[in-house]
């Protein structure tokens, strides 16, 4: 399962096309037949399919199924168009009012209408604090007007959306905010159906109800989730008439079905295992199947400027000149792109070589990085003191690339030790104050917009928390921040873009908060009987262009 | 009686070593154990150094051959090497886990015999207590709560906190039955003092099960340690250890069958090797008594009760 | 008698007590506060506050010791954090997978090692004997999960006789490697069991008796040895059942059958600290009930026991 970041900002979405070089599609040759059942192995069960909650792949991969929102990326590009929403909204001159207007005779499954109400009933749902969903508090929701007094109790409804009409949805901000179009096509903007949440108690997780191309036939937990087409889906209709998820199947045994024919999709949410990717690149019938696209995504090592011995700027600028980044790549079998700033190759104003140290081709300079931490007061003397490197443990890859790392440091004198955890102990360590010193992080796109990979992550305002924190430096820099405010609300993109190269240079090449490293290639590969299979540059998964020969 | 010691002493390795199946293990095991010392001084790869350089640019392990001659992991690591050096976590948890679960248990065992009553009550309900969870299952929680994955020695605690049990009720059971015999008997009638009569009298006579149970101890030992890492809460790496190294290559079974079969292979083999001695060491010790601790078997119950389910029967079959 | 079942099941209650004890002691050693996990690692502190007060996690410790017992009496072990679900419930949904795969376990051990230990002990020394005491002790000595994996590859990929793995909704096919796998160790260690007991009731008088009537060796074998051998095996085939009932944590997670062992690891790897313990608590009353029984059952089965 990968998680995303927690937090998002955004771009005016219409000026992000580049994607469209980074898509490979499998096999759309001959015509698309409809019918049929596709097979995917899964390795865990879906935590919840309460669109409120839900924050990590695996669901949003079946939430995109069954689920719509008002705005959703056009086909398998980054650019927003409308979904439910009859066309993109209307916005005021001072970018604060936000007006939607809904497609007529889009049907929840159940077969009602869905109107403005469900959408504000939805919304505020999400936000509840009872629902203890993660958007609650956090920033992404939190220009909208009234959202303060309805955390707090003194409001029982958002004051800033509002139902004009049955077909008209209006909503407020307090300040403009060039991503927020982005936030309302993540899941947590999809809508549900009130009455729906009321029959299945507290247990909605596992009753979903939505208007997508595909409805929940059946969860077995652990074992099975079915989905089946929706005969009265308002889009354009799947092909496929059923999708079964066969959960509790580990990675390899799951390409191993693959092979055999028993499964045609194997967690596609993340990258292949580096065993099945060598083993498939080199098999005739599967390496022309194995599609590929840039990750939008950023691996680092987050040093705490909290924290000794890295409250010294030094120190910071010495790691920066260690990592053998080429090293790592070579463990992920070369899927991926050294990276020495803090944006991914697919992001909007992404600087291809950027290189601001100097760095040699494997990332590294030895010399300079002894040099400084003699400056720093490191020697003979005074050696420097053992770290741990506290790493999350999510695939077969992760404890190879850290013990990579480990072997860096070797180099200039650093014992480091390796510390692994599960994701959520990752996640709860890296998030408090003063805890972490040193971790292997990794930040994927809420959203293909630059500020996602500083606001959460890079801000003050995400570094003045007590747990659960993006900004495991726990950096804090005004100047960046002033930065980063004019960007939000910037109109004028290539000024935008501008600014956000601005706080790059700020982060890699004067407070060294992090040592970037590389971003990956995501690489997936389907069964010979699929065709149509593509990965989209923002959703884990996308069925309704797949479809099946000889479906049983 | 001390002549008669040697004499018993000369007399277990007489029939011992006419046993040639526990011979070749008490073989394999000394071998091992010898490389497991001296590994940092014998002419071996470091077992953690990756040679980036020599791997292909996806990374891909390479094959036994003349520059690996087991072949190397995904980072380059030298498979022989680590295996050889994997022996010095297995036995040293090993050695250590089945060292604390034998004072335990037989601090436990003897004085719930010995002072009966109350004591015996408390002490064998508590033990009751700790041979009711499903030990792998808790072992697991355990260590994943205690957050300390990485620490051989807490590990080896977490082993001991549960095969203890199992020593507890057997020396229970000998010392019960040792304390009808007559010249016990005879010294605490006399008025012998409890530590003189447990040293001088019982103690001893505990030793030929201690040694058995300590044999198997170590091979349930070593299977438990390899599960815990093969379910991933063993030893941190990049520390090479065996149910760990399995762990990792069961991707590559295709790709690279050597990293799952030769480290699976030394567990089996060690297992195996301390089994034969256990059995060699019952049958040399202990021939009037076969029965006593014929129905214990190390290794792996294959259910997860990894330890300690294998030894009820006798154990009640003595103390009833 | 009565009184002996009565004094068992005292005992049952006693030692479950104590189990209760020590998981809501390791419940306590969590680190972190239960609330933080409970509300999900995205959750905000007001919401995490909230939950703390919601969980009871403010009151004193022996108050919480005193609701814990409480709600376990009354079935409730608890909430998983990650299911956002009762324990009990999401336990037993997983259960009769583990329930099929113990019983399909005991089954092999019974049915591979009771033949090899009759075997081996009617021809003490023998070429036959000695092969099937070595088998037996590498099937003991074969760490389970490589057994598995190789089992898996060679069966279920490079000859594709079984499925790679997986429940199949109970279809047999699935559940042949998962059994076998599972069986096998405790296969070897009744061969030996059975052989040790046979070789040591046969020079009996009893037997020796119906030898001199004229009794062939497979009769006395069959009629006279091993139903006395038996008593000895059913006690501990009880008491296995018991073990594998209470999860099966390294054969269901190589094997991706999805038991309660298997839900109980990935809980643990979730931070799921509940559900885990749930599963520990539940396995504990499957064993010690399984012990309870096995004794009791002794009584009926023991000819000694019975005057």
């Amino acid at each position: 399962m990968k998680y995303h970041g927690r937090v998002v900002a955004a771009l005016a979405a219409g000026v992000m096309l580049m994607y469209a070089c980074g898509n490979t599609t499998t096999d759309t040759g001959g015509q698309p037949v409809s019918g049929g059942t596709l097979n995917i192995a899964m390795k865990d069960d879906f935590k919840t399919l309460d669109p409120a909650v839900a924050y990590d792949t695996d669901s949003w991969s079946v939430e995109r199924a069954i689920y719509n929102g008002l705005l959703d990326y056009v086909g398998f590009t980054t650019q927003l168009g409308p979904d439910i929403a009859e066309s993109m909204p209307t916005i005021s001159p001072d970018g604060k009012t936000y007006t939607f207007k809904l497609k007529h005779g889009v049907k929840f499954s159940n077969g009602r209408e869905v109107t403005a109400d469900d959408f504000k009933y939805s919304f505020e749902r999400m936000l509840n604090p009872k629902t203890q969903g993660p958007m609650t508090g956090g920033p992404f929701w939190g220009s909208v007007s009234g959202t303060a007094d309805f955390y707090s109790g003194k409001a029982t409804g958002i004051s800033g959306i509002k139902v004009v009409d049955p077909y008209t949805l209006e909503i407020d901000l307090d300040s403009p905010n060039q991503s927020f179009l982005n936030v309302l096509a993540m899941p947590f903007g999809f809508v549900i159906p009130k009455e729906a949440v009321a029959a299945a108690g507290s247990d909605y997780a596992h009753h979903p109800v939505g208007t997508g191309p595909f409805v929940l036939d059946k969860w077995t937990p652990g074992q099975l989730l079915v989905l089946k087409k929706n005969p009265s889906y308002f889009g354009k209709a799947a092909y496929l008439n059923e999708v079964d998820f066969q959960i509790g199947v580990d990675e390899q045994v799951g390409f191993l079905r693959m092979q055999q024919g028993q499964a045609d999709l194997v967690q596609p949410d993340v990258n292949m295992p580096s065993a099945q990717y060598i083993q498939l690149s080199a098999d005739p019938t599967f390496k022309s199947r194995i599609v590929k696209t840039p990750n939008v995504d950023i691996w680092y090592l987050g040093m705490n400027v909290n924290m000794k011995p890295f409250d010294n700027k030094l120190v910071r600028q010495a790691f920066n000149m260690v990592v053998n980044k080429a090293n790592q790549i070579k463990v992920l079998n070369g899927r991926g792109v050294i990276n020495n700033g803090i944006q991914a190759p697919p992001m909007p104003g992404f600087v291809p070589n950027y290189n601001p140290l100097g760095l040699d081709a494997n990332g590294q300079n030895i010399t300079m990085a002894k040099s400084l931490l003699t400056q720093a007061g490191y020697g003979p003397g005074h050696p420097f003191p053992a770290q741990d490197l506290v790493y999350p443990k999510t695939n077969a890859d992760s404890d190879n690339l850290a013990a990579a790392i480990q072997q860096d440091f070797q180099a200039v004198g650093i014992t480091i030790n390796l510390k692994g955890l599960s994701f959520p102990a990752f996640l709860d360590v890296t998030g408090k104050p003063n805890t972490t010193a040193l971790s292997y992080d990794g930040w994927i796109q809420d959203f293909p917009d630059p500020s996602d990979f500083i606001d959460p992550i890079l801000t003050c305002t995400a570094a003045n928390v007590t747990a659960n924190g993006g900004n495991v430096s726990f950096y804090c820099n005004k100047q960046l921040d002033t930065i980063d405010n004019q960007a939000r609300g910037d109109t004028n993109s290539a000024d935008r873009l501008k600014l956000y190269q601005q706080i790059q240079d700020i982060v890699a090449s004067q407070d060294f908060p992090w040592v970037p490293m590389y971003s990956t290639l995501e690489t997936s590969v389907s069964a010979t009987r699929v065709h149509g299979y593509q990965l989209h540059p923002v959703w884990p998964l996308v069925l309704t262009s797949i479809w099946v020969s000889g479906g049983k | 009686m001390e002549s008669e010691r040697v004499g018993s002493g000369w007399l277990v390795w007489h029939r011992f070593r006419r046993d040639r199946l526990a011979l070749v293990g008490t073989a394999f095991i000394v071998l091992l154990v010898l490389l497991a010392i001296f590994a940092p001084i014998l002419p071996l790869r470091d077992p953690n150094h990756g040679y980036y350089e020599l791997l292909s640019a996806d990374g891909r392990p390479i094959a036994p051959g003349p520059v690996f001659w087991l072949g190397s992991d995904p980072n380059g690591r030298d498979l022989f090497s680590r295996l050889i050096w994997g022996a010095r976590v297995s036995l040293f948890i090993g050695f250590i886990a089945n060292g604390m679960a034998l004072v335990v248990g037989v601090i436990v065992g003897t004085v719930a015999a010995y002072f009966g009553k109350w004591v015996d009550m408390i002490l064998m309900r508590f033990t009751d207590v700790m041979m009711a969870f499903p030990v792998l299952l808790f072992s697991i929680a355990l260590i994943a709560i205690l957050q300390r994955g990485g620490n051989v020695l807490v590990i080896a605690g977490v082993i001991a906190l549960f095969y203890w049990t199992a020593v507890a009720r057997i020396v229970r059971g000998q010392v019960l039955s040792l304390k009808e015999v007559e010249f016990i008997e005879a010294a605490r009638s006399s008025g012998g003092a409890p530590r003189h009569i447990l040293f001088r009298h019982i103690l001893p006579h505990l030793v030929p099960v201690i040694i058995v149970y300590g044999t198997i101890g170590i091979a349930t030992s070593i299977s438990t340690e390899s599960i815990l890492s093969f379910i991933g809460i063993g030893v941190q790496p990049p520390t090479s250890d065996w149910g760990k190294m399995v762990s990792d290559g069961q991707g590559y079974m295709f790709l690279a069958p050597w990293l799952v079969i030769f480290p699976g292979l030394m567990i089996l083999l060690t297992v195996l090797a301390f089994n034969l001695i256990s059995d060699g060491l019952r049958d040399a010790l202990d021939p009037r008594h076969r029965s006593l601790v014929q129905r214990v078997v190390g290794g792996f119950s294959a259910g997860g009760q990894a330890l300690g389910s294998r030894t009820r029967t006798t154990a009640e079959a003595e103390s009833a | 008698m009565t009184r002996y079942i009565i004094r068992r099941l005292g005992w049952m209650v006693l030692v479950l007590f104590g189990v209760a004890a020590v998981t809501f002691v390791i419940a306590f050693l969590v680190p972190g506060d239960p609330a933080r996990l409970y509300a999900g690692s995205n959750a905000s502190p007001a919401s995490v506050a909230i939950i703390h007060h919601q969980l009871g996690l403010d009151r004193p410790v022996y108050v919480q010791f005193a609701d814990y017992i409480w709600r376990v009496l009354h079935l409730d072990f608890g909430f998983s954090y990650r299911y956002s679900a009762p324990v009990l419930p999401a336990i037993l949904q997983r259960f009769p997978a583990t329930a099929e795969l113990a019983i399909a376990g005991v089954f092999v051990e019974v049915v591979v090692g009771l033949p090899i230990g009759i075997l081996a002990a009617t021809r003490p020394g023998s070429i036959w004997d000695r092969i099937t005491m070595i088998f037996t002790f590498v099937t003991l000595a074969a760490p389970p999960f490589w057994l598995g994996l190789i089992f898996l590859y060679v069966f279920g990929a490079l000859v594709p006789i079984f499925p790679l793995g997986g429940y199949g909704d109970g279809a047999p096919q699935y559940l042949f490697l998962p059994a076998l796998t599972l069986g096998l160790g405790g296969a070897g260690y009744y061969a030996r069991l059975l052989r040790a007991v046979l070789l040591d009731i046969l020079p009996k008088d009893y037997i020796r008796t119906a030898r001199a009537k004229g009794v062939t060796g497979r009769t006395v074998m069959f009629q006279h040895a091993l139903p006395n051998a038996l008593t000895v095996l059913i006690t501990q085939l009880g008491m296995d059942l018991g073990y594998f009932l209470a999860g099966v944590v390294v054969i269901e997670t190589v094997f991706a059958w999805p038991g309660i062992g298997k839900q109980a690891v990935d809980a643990i790897f979730n931070l799921d600290i509940p559900l885990v313990m749930g599963t520990v608590l539940f396995g504990a009353l499957l064993i010690v009930t399984a012990n309870v029984a096995v004794d009791i059952a002794y009584t009926f089965i023991d000819p000694r026991v019975r005057y």
